[in-house]
């Protein structure tokens, strides 16, 4: 083997990227070679170097932290919603609401009617739930109805997810846009262990702003 | 009127999306850090990543190679979308400096390696001076420690072509690190190599 081609691979060497034969070939060589041994000890010295250069090292909280908002801007409809909550707070509607408490039936807000939402336009719906404590890891679900779809997700037809509710009024809100002026009905069920409860909200579509 | 919560921004992750790619987020960190050269745009790039790669959970599961995958993608948008957006200037990235290597640059001598400097301040000035796309590879595949089989698929370019561009990449990286040579990479400032 000639020294050119030995060090031509010692990189591949250092690194153990070799077949096992190839480097007992090399080692060998290397041993016998007072030029290729410091050529070796060269090659070895740079490639530490190279993995010394140094890099930013992460922050502690950034891999909770960009998942979790990949999570919420994943759902680019709702991306303007979760930045500016109360900003955006005049236009929702707040349609209806339920209590979330445990070993109980579902009690739906007084007054559950029939949401109208305008054909090709977004209308905010808004799912008022009311928790008497904070609840962890609980199930969401949603299921449009095909007279509507989700800003920015028409193929969405329904979704899950796991989150939290606080303590107190927690709000769902939903841009919808309106596709087909017919009726039909949003089902949003919230599990907590073997707690689930429904809540089916009335939507019809009207040409104009409803 | 109650505080307006959101769910959404109350909410966890999906786990499974969260277990999949959570260990390697530092990975991708580094790799974006290497690509930026900037901690801050780091996390910008990686956010992005993530926030392309959610609404993707479903193939995510099915992949068994996650960081290569990831890597990719990391890479495509570093190379399309980002860096356009930050204004920097799109270097030559299809490597015509390999027809100005020639067969006779891309090889040293035994003297030439005796003299090469390996200390970690003139390894990072050399690399600095080499082209984006060589420098890339560099930084991927040596400082990293991406495998050519992985880099075949996060830079789409087959393993064969690969082989002979880290090679060039090397060789280019030692003729920098030579005391008594200047070799400036194409379409870089002919500058010689600082010897601290």
């Amino acid at each position: 083997m000639r020294c050119q081609d030995v060090r031509n691979l010692l990189p591949e060497l250092v690194r153990g990227d070799l077949n096992p034969a190839a480097e007992a070939m090399l080692r060998t060589h290397v041993e016998d070679c007072r030029a290729c041994t410091g050529a070796l000890a060269r090659e070895q010295q740079l490639q530490a170097s190279l993995k010394a250069i140094p890099v930013a090292v992460m922050p502690s909280d950034f891999a909770a932290r960009a998942l979790r908002q990949a999570a919420t801007q994943g759902r680019p409809g709702l991306r303007r919603l979760v930045d500016h909550p109360l900003a955006l707070a005049a236009s929702i509607v707040m349609v209806c609401g339920m209590a979330f408490m445990l070993g109980r039936e579902l009690t739906v807000g007084a007054g559950l009617e029939v949401v109208s939402v305008p054909l090709g336009q977004t209308q905010m719906v808004a799912l008022k739930i009311d928790a008497p404590q904070a609840f962890d890891h609980v199930e969401f679900e949603v299921a449009l109805p095909s007279n509507v779809v989700l800003e920015g997700q028409p193929d969405l037809r329904e979704f899950a997810w796991s989150g939290q509710l606080r303590a107190g009024v927690n709000v769902l809100s939903l841009p919808l846009v309106g596709v087909d002026a017919a009726g039909g009905q949003l089902i949003a069920t919230v599990t907590y262990g073997n707690t689930k409860k429904s809540l089916r909200i009335p939507l019809s579509v009207a040409v104009g702003n409803g | 009127m109650a505080a307006i919560l959101s769910f959404w921004s109350n909410s966890r992750l999906k786990s499974d999306f969260e277990q999949r790619l959570a260990p390697h987020i530092e990975p991708l960190f580094r790799l974006a850090c290497r690509l930026t050269n900037d901690p801050l745009d780091a996390e910008e790039l990686v956010q992005e990543v993530l926030v392309k790669l959610y609404p993707r959970r479903d193939e995510l599961a099915n992949i068994e190679q996650i960081r290569p995958w990831a890597s990719r993608v990391l890479y495509r948008m570093f190379i399309d979308k980002w860096r356009r957006r930050k204004l920097e200037p799109l270097k030559e990235s299809e490597l015509p400096e390999e027809q100005d290597l020639d067969q006779q640059d891309a090889q040293l001598s035994a003297e030439d390696y005796l003299q090469l400097r390996t200390d970690l301040g003139a390894v990072q000035s050399a690399l600095n001076q080499l082209s984006e796309a060589h420098r890339t590879l560099i930084l991927m595949h040596d400082v990293e420690g991406y495998t050519l089989v992985e880099l075949e698929e996060i830079l789409e370019v087959p393993l064969g072509t690969l082989k002979s561009r880290v090679h060039r990449a090397r060789a280019r990286l030692k003729k920098l690190l030579l005391d008594d040579q200047t070799v400036a990479e194409p379409f870089d400032a002919p500058e010689r190599v600082s010897v601290k």
